[in-house]
């Protein structure tokens, strides 16, 4: 990774912490904040990290997934992404604040733990990767919009119950918008997860059968199954047993740290990511040893 | 050229008095004439509320204050005694920030309201109907309007609602994410729970179940209000349809109890409620909003609302105050240019004619002269004059706005031999009105 591309992220990192410093400055503070500054700090931190990304993908010319700093990027480029375009509409922008402070939190402790040096992945490696994360990401993607809603609900719900502070709630979308984008960002966000295990599990089967190994024995594999698991309940408590309003928003908040925990352990603390360049090669030099 | 309003409101004058001076909308083209008619007065426009009368008038001269209450008394048929203590006077710069601040909501009786907007933009649009206002009070009041525009969408002085219904309103919009199609149960018969209703209907809640201990008297409600009478004793089955419930029944205990909620709230599967309790003694049991899903509100509640709004509004007075000044220092320096204009315009006439006379002289001299020369020749004669002009005319503007004819303006009218302006009227040479200034 080159100090340029090193500094885009950097940058963008800086311009979300002022975006989020605006919102939540014009959520609590006097007057409206200034607009400029408000989409002016985030579009600017979006197009330097998708900067960031763009150069990574064609230094190693596929997604860019070569380091684990990368995979924390592209991640927050896709979760940071899409609340972008959910919160356009007028009602949900109250949203904004709650949800910025968190994303520029989460990015900062990812990035202070993930490492820059390269993981060697073979080019078949490299399709089931594709095939798996951009899915993957999508779900996770999907999981912070639903825990930045629920948690929002959270605070408008109790803001609700005490009507005098009206300067807060007012500046806070209404329960059932929050709701309902709860529920819409989980329905997708969940089959996203399905299919992007689905392939990792294939690729993991790929990859460790020479090796001898179960591929369920894979901690990454693990992790993604209980992350997915617990979505799997949380959907059905809230679609079958119709399950809304505070416990629904504490379980998607449960389930988004249930997948930060996940990805932070298994993709960033464990090393079981780095795959052999060629399974036979290493079936062999293990026979050798 | 003077600016002046006279006027009175809800502050300085009672409503016998506003009511005596108010102008009916049929009458305001022949108010207008009659203020025109005065001999001071150019222009025109005015502003009769239920809650103001103001009349502002400019004119090229002097305006005695006794313009305004001569003609009030004179067009309402009323002794000026039994008003003049209660009118107020402001002239020049104070008129106009006075404009300012009434059409931006904050001279009304609740701050921040947004109906005196509309009102001052009909009362400019009648002026300019009847041609009562020119070229001053046409840019004034159009300034007036975007000012208004400006507060409004710089500060918080528009925040949240004023009143108990629209409070109710704005609670249930941040519950619900629309209010339309939601059913309203109303239980009891009070006249705030009417209010509220009302509110609630205006902002799309239609279907609606009037409950009452006497039926028939709940049938009457229901009639009138366009909704359907239930019956008092199943009442917990109207509460689980109902996603708002109004209580303003005249009731010794509660009348909804903690149990009715949350079964009304088991059968809704968790869909809320939102209940708001206008009766005194209260009619729903306060602990009900311990029940997830129940938003539950007493007067003082909806009262406490209110009261911060207003208290919201109070602190954003000194913001919008900035604002309606910087404005009228930019109004007030465009109207010492428009006094200036035709000074300017007879200095550069009076340069360019003597340039003419000159050139002409010389064309006669030099007869042989080929004419690309001469067009050069042309060229640099309005350079120079173009040149020796800049200077006194950018002074001239830069002069203070609100000495406009002042020591500099005299001294050009003195040096260059012009005609009086209008900004410093001879008795000799009658000014042009505004109306041919504006022209």
């Amino acid at each position: 990774m080159t100090p340029v591309q090193l500094a885009l992220l950097q940058c963008a990192t800086v311009l979300y912490a002022v975006h989020a410093f605006v919102r939540v400055r014009g959520m609590v503070g006097r007057g409206r904040a200034c607009p400029q500054l408000r989409w002016g700090s985030l579009l600017a931190a979006l197009g330097l990290h998708t900067c960031f990304l763009a150069a990574r993908g064609l230094a190693s010319g596929t997604l860019p997934i070569d380091t684990r700093l990368d995979s924390v990027a592209l991640f927050s480029w896709v979760a940071g992404g899409v609340f972008a375009l959910c919160e356009r509409p007028a009602q949900l922008q109250g949203i904004g604040p709650v949800f910025w402070t968190a994303f520029v939190l989460g990015l900062g402790v990812m990035w202070a733990t993930a490492g820059s040096e390269p993981m060697s992945r073979g080019s078949l490696a490299r399709f089931w990767l594709v095939l798996h994360l951009v899915p993957v990401y999508l779900g996770y993607g999907g999981f912070a919009v639903a825990a930045g809603a629920g948690a929002t609900y959270l605070v408008q719900e109790r803001l609700l119950h005490h009507p005098s502070r009206a300067a807060l709630w007012r500046r806070l979308p209404p329960l059932e918008s929050l709701e309902r984008l709860d529920r819409t960002a989980l329905t997708l966000g969940f089959p996203a997860l399905t299919v992007g295990l689905v392939a990792g599990v294939l690729w993991a089967q790929q990859a460790t059968a020479p090796l001898g190994h179960a591929w369920y024995a894979d901690p990454k594999v693990v992790g993604g199954l209980l992350v997915w698991f617990f979505y799997a309940a949380v959907l059905h408590v809230r679609l079958r047993a119709r399950w809304c309003g505070r416990r629904a928003a504490w379980l998607t908040i449960l389930g988004f740290l249930l997948t930060l925990v996940s990805f932070a352990t298994v993709h960033v603390y464990t090393s079981s990511d780095v795959t052999p360049d060629d399974p036979a090669q290493a079936a062999a030099d293990r026979g050798a040893s | 050229m003077t600016i002046r309003v006279t006027g009175l409101n809800h502050q300085t004058a009672p409503v016998q008095v506003r009511e005596a001076l108010a102008f009916p909308k049929s009458r305001i083209q022949d108010a207008l004439a009659g203020v025109r008619d005065r001999r001071e007065v150019d222009e025109a426009v005015i502003l009769s509320t239920c809650n103001r009368v103001e009349v502002y008038v400019c004119g090229r001269g002097e305006l005695d204050e006794g313009v305004v209450p001569a003609f009030l008394a004179e067009f309402h048929g009323v002794w000026p005694e039994t008003f003049a203590p209660h009118l107020y006077h402001h002239v020049g710069a104070e008129a106009v920030g006075h404009l300012f601040r009434v059409a931006s909501g904050l001279d009304s009786l609740v701050v921040g309201e947004t109906q005196i907007t509309g009102q001052v933009k009909q009362a400019y649009e009648a002026a300019a109907a009847s041609g009562a206002s020119g070229v001053v009070l046409h840019r004034l009041f159009q300034q007036a309007l975007a000012v208004a525009k400006q507060v409004r969408t710089r500060t918080e002085i528009g925040a949240g609602r004023a009143s108990i219904g629209s409070v109710a309103v704005e609670l249930a919009g941040h519950i619900f994410e629309s209010l339309t199609g939601r059913t309203v149960l109303v239980v009891g018969a009070g006249e705030m729970g009417e209010t509220v209703v009302r509110s609630l209907h205006a902002a799309g809640a239609s279907a609606l179940l009037v409950a009452n201990r006497t039926f028939s008297r709940a049938e009457e409600l229901a009639r009138e209000w366009g909704g359907t009478a239930v019956r008092f004793d199943r009442l917990g089955e109207s509460l689980s349809r109902a996603d708002i419930v109004i209580t303003s029944a005249d009731a010794p205990h509660h009348v909804i109890r903690r149990a009715d909620i949350a079964e009304a709230l088991h059968v809704r599967r968790g869909r809320p409620v939102f209940v708001i309790d206008i009766g005194v003694p209260r009619n729903v049991e306060p602990c009900a909003s311990e029940v997830e899903g129940c938003y539950l509100y007493n007067v003082d509640h909806l009262q406490a609302v209110v009261a911060e709004t207003l208290a919201l509004r109070q602190r954003e007075v000194e913001h919008c105050m900035a604002i309606v000044q910087a404005e009228v220092g930019q109004f007030m320096s465009w109207l010492a240019k428009l006094a200036l204009a035709p000074t300017i315009t007879e200095l550069s006439q009076r340069f360019h004619d003597l340039k003419r006379q000159e050139l002409a002289l010389l064309w006669n001299k030099l007869p042989d002269l080929p004419e690309p020369a001469r067009a050069e020749i042309e060229r640099m004669a309005n350079r120079v004059v173009n040149k020796i002009l800049h200077q006194p005319i950018a002074a001239l503007q830069a002069s203070p706005p609100e000495d406009p004819s002042g020591g500099l303006l005299a001294a050009a009218l003195r040096l260059f031999g012009l005609s009086r302006s209008p900004a410093a009227p001879h008795p000799s040479a009658p000014p042009p009105t505004l109306r041919e200034l504006g022209k």
